[in-house]
């Protein structure tokens, strides 16, 4: 049996003298050899309230694989062996006495992923033998940070923003390079941008993730174009959604062609990018990733339109959904980009509705993030519970939501991209504001808005969301059809609504209204987690 | 009482979210590779742990598999985190049992590669490397077209020195590399270029969006076979 052996497979190991062991191949460099592992053995001075002292053997003496000589990297499964076969040898990795009350070596060895002392000691029948101890050093991975040498097209390898939208919903983004991007000295490429389209009916929120693809080599400049054009285009098509009319379905078919009409913009602006540089569309390659919201009445019209990998999530009172799906494979590579073939046929399978009517969070991610919540329709709500709070509580969102980014995860080394929206508090004035509005709309004889979507049971009236409250506010100089359109919302909650989207959530069976002050308060802060608390 | 002090589900990879890289090395040890081929074998493959180690991103992705065949197939290391591979003890001996090699691969990428499920992350694509320097002495034909039809992964097969068939690796793979010789510098170059491979597949694999994998290019030793 070859001293190799002794690391490889312990439980298989009597090491022994017999001088009819091979011996083993001559390997140069081989390290490791336990006979040559010089054993730090200290005297035993320390004495706990053990029973009678058993007698001390020093021929129990206890061998280290692989010794620890030298620093490892990242980290170094170690073997314990003792040449008595009968003996237990306790060990601990704390610094204190290996007593019996120290953990039993199994031969599945310790798996050291940091600097540690093993404090270890055989004990035989009667005898113990001498306190062996030895010190590891295992050293981190060694990601280096690097910027590109090549200065074109130059991306900042961290930004952040809030936008605070007309109706006091919050939008934070924050985007991080990837450990991966800086130890290779390369550009990050997740992009984002943060709009909101107003008109004299309510006010949109627009945000937009895009993620360029790291095989292609202008993906940066992808997905940065992807992400202006795609927030310019919306901002003028949903600006011109004033109203929601009679018929719903075809203000969704208009919303849904805003977002097909923003992401062929997007398209469009890569292929002209693609032209003008002289360069082909596949370096330009990037996902993109829009969610828009409005408040209708007291619920939030969402709307999604999702290509390639990542995640649009909401976080509703009765939990989160996903409003949108990456595209996996077989392998989960061989994602979709905006410059995949034949993809522009496919936008308008990829717009996806919801409308609840306790939205307490949206989000947006790059893949970057959304990977490591795999399973994403599981596992991001544990986002919204770490996230959501910090932003309410910072004073700068986005630095905050840049902090978070920056959490360690072995394996996951790709850029980062996260925008959250919450609601944002409502002062006093703007409510006292919105209920004289209120009672003007309905001292005008305009119908009620406070419970859209439920049936015709208006005894929560007075009992409206600050969104809604805001919608009013901003309606009061609207036009007498645009109020009528804005009345219209009590159908919206009807299934009907959906039946435009095969793929569409399903619309909230909730009618349930949250109250002012559920919806303007934060969700209970009882997640403490640290920004890498995870 | 054995206990364990690292609870299994403490360890980085059972998080369900991690993709791993699988690198299966399917290496010929038969007693034609006797004296300095696989002693360069043994040091190859202490090269290629030693410099994939030192690559963090290698670190956090790549899962090594080793298995060697002679008269036999065997797996003398099952699929493990790059970190934890020690390295295997290789021995030439025997004939030259490709096709049981093949089977014992396919048998382990079935067991040992992930699928994608609704609750665990797929591993990507695995990277295959075989490397044979002799013709074939048991029923291969069956295996090789099993393994070209299933297609587990990207498949680089090396006919190493005058004794090998590119024919016969040609039925496994459409890649085929050649090594003119068994010196120790040939081989020594083609754990280089194996790590290099890995190295840029792992730092390929978090750029998705690619079937193909493109491998750096070989060393002036390392011919491909068209």
């Amino acid at each position: 049996m070859s001293p190799d052996s002794l690391t490889n497979a312990p439980d298989e190991v009597t090491p022994s003298t017999d001088a009819a062991t091979p011996a083993p191949e001559p390997k140069p460099e081989s390290e490791a050899e336990p006979q040559s592992v010089i054993i730090e053995m200290t005297e035993p001075q320390i004495s706990f309230d053990s029973p009678p002292e058993p007698a001390q053997n020093p021929a129990l003496k206890l061998t280290f694989a692989p010794a620890p000589d030298a620093p490892f990297q990242s980290s170094v499964t170690v073997g314990i062996y003792c040449e008595a076969p009968d003996a237990c040898i306790y060990y601990t990795l704390d610094g204190s006495e290996p007593d019996e009350n120290a953990t039993p070596y199994s031969p599945e060895k310790i798996l050291l992923t940091q600097n540690v002392t093993i404090n270890a000691r055989a004990v035989a029948a009667n005898e113990r033998g001498p306190l062996c101890s030895a010190d590891y050093i295992v050293s981190k991975p060694l990601w280096q940070k690097h910027d590109p040498l090549e200065k074109v097209d130059t991306t900042p390898h961290e930004a952040s923003g809030n936008l605070t939208a007309p109706d006091g919903w919050q939008q934070s983004a924050a985007s991080v390079r990837g450990k991966l991007h800086a130890h290779r000295a390369l550009w990050r490429e997740d992009a984002f941008a943060l709009g909101c389209a107003e008109n004299a009916a309510g006010s949109w929120s627009i945000g937009i993730v895009s993620d360029g693809a790291g095989s292609a080599p202008l993906s940066r400049v992808g997905s940065n174009v992807a992400c202006q054009i795609a927030l310019g285009d919306l901002m003028g098509s949903l600006g011109d959604i004033e109203t929601l009319s009679d018929d719903i379905n075809a203000d969704l078919q208009r919303i849904k062609a805003a977002l097909i009409g923003a992401a062929k913009a997007a398209l469009q602006a890569l292929h002209d990018e693609a032209e003008k540089r002289e360069q082909p569309l596949s370096a330009f390659a990037a996902t993109l990733l829009i969610l828009v919201r409005r408040a209708v009445g007291e619920k939030q019209l969402c709307a999604a339109l999702q290509v390639g990998d990542g995640a649009i999530a909401l976080d509703c009172a009765d939990g989160m959904k996903l409003l949108g799906a990456a595209d996996h494979g077989q392998h989960s590579s061989e994602t979709r980009f905006l410059t995949t073939q034949g993809m522009e046929d496919d936008f308008t399978n990829r717009v996806k509705f919801s409308m609840p009517a306790d939205l307490r969070a949206t989000m947006i991610v790059s893949d970057g993030v959304s990977d490591d919540y795999f399973p994403e329709d599981k596992r991001l709500s544990e986002v919204f519970e770490v996230v959501t709070p910090l932003a309410k509580e910072a004073d700068d969102a986005g630095a905050a939501l840049l902090h978070w980014l920056g959490y360690e995860k072995k394996g996951s080394s790709d850029d980062r991209t996260l925008v959250l929206s919450w609601p944002g508090k409502i002062s006093a004035i703007d409510v006292l504001e919105a209920e004289l509005s209120d009672v003007r709309d309905n001292e005008a004889g305009l119908p009620h808005l406070s419970n859209p979507g439920a049936k015709p049971e208006f005894q929560l009236e007075g009992n409206v969301s600050p969104a809604q409250i805001n919608l009013e506010a901003s309606s009061e100089s609207a036009p007498t059809n645009e109020a009528a359109g804005l009345a219209h919302p009590s159908n919206l909650g009807a299934e009907a609504e959906f039946r435009l989207e095969e793929g569409a959530s399903p619309a909230p069976e909730s009618s349930e209204i949250a109250s002012a002050d559920d919806a303007a308060t934060a969700p209970a802060l009882s997640e403490t987690e640290t920004p890498d608390g995870r | 009482m054995l206990t364990d002090p690292i609870p299994r589900s403490q360890s980085p990879f059972a998080d369900a979210s991690i993709r791993r890289l699988p690198v299966y090395l399917v290496l010929d040890c038969s007693g034609s590779m006797t004296g300095a081929p696989i002693e360069a074998v043994r040091q190859g493959m202490k090269t290629l742990l030693n410099e994939l180690k030192s690559d963090p991103q290698a670190l956090e992705t790549v899962f090594l598999s080793v298995i060697t065949f002679d008269s036999t197939a065997r797996q003398v290391a099952p699929l493990t985190e790059l970190m934890l591979v020690k390295e295997p003890d290789f021995q030439a001996t025997g004939t030259t049992a490709l096709g049981a090699a093949l089977k014992l691969l396919s048998d382990c990428i079935d067991r040992e590669v992930r699928q994608t499920t609704a609750d665990q992350k797929g591993d990507w694509k695995p990277l295959i490397f075989l490397m044979t320097d002799g013709e074939p002495t048991d029923k291969w034909e069956d295996a090789a077209d099993a393994i070209k039809a299933k297609k587990p992964g990207n498949f680089i097969a090396c006919a190493a020195g005058a004794g090998a068939d590119d024919a016969v690796l040609k039925r496994i793979t459409n890649i085929v590399v050649k090594l003119s010789d068994l010196q120790p510098e040939a081989l020594r170059q083609f754990f280089q270029w194996v790590s290099a491979s890995v190295a840029t597949t792992s730092t390929g694999v978090s750029n998705r969006g690619e079937s193909e994998i493109k491998l750096p290019p070989p060393p002036p030793e390392i011919v491909i076979v068209p």
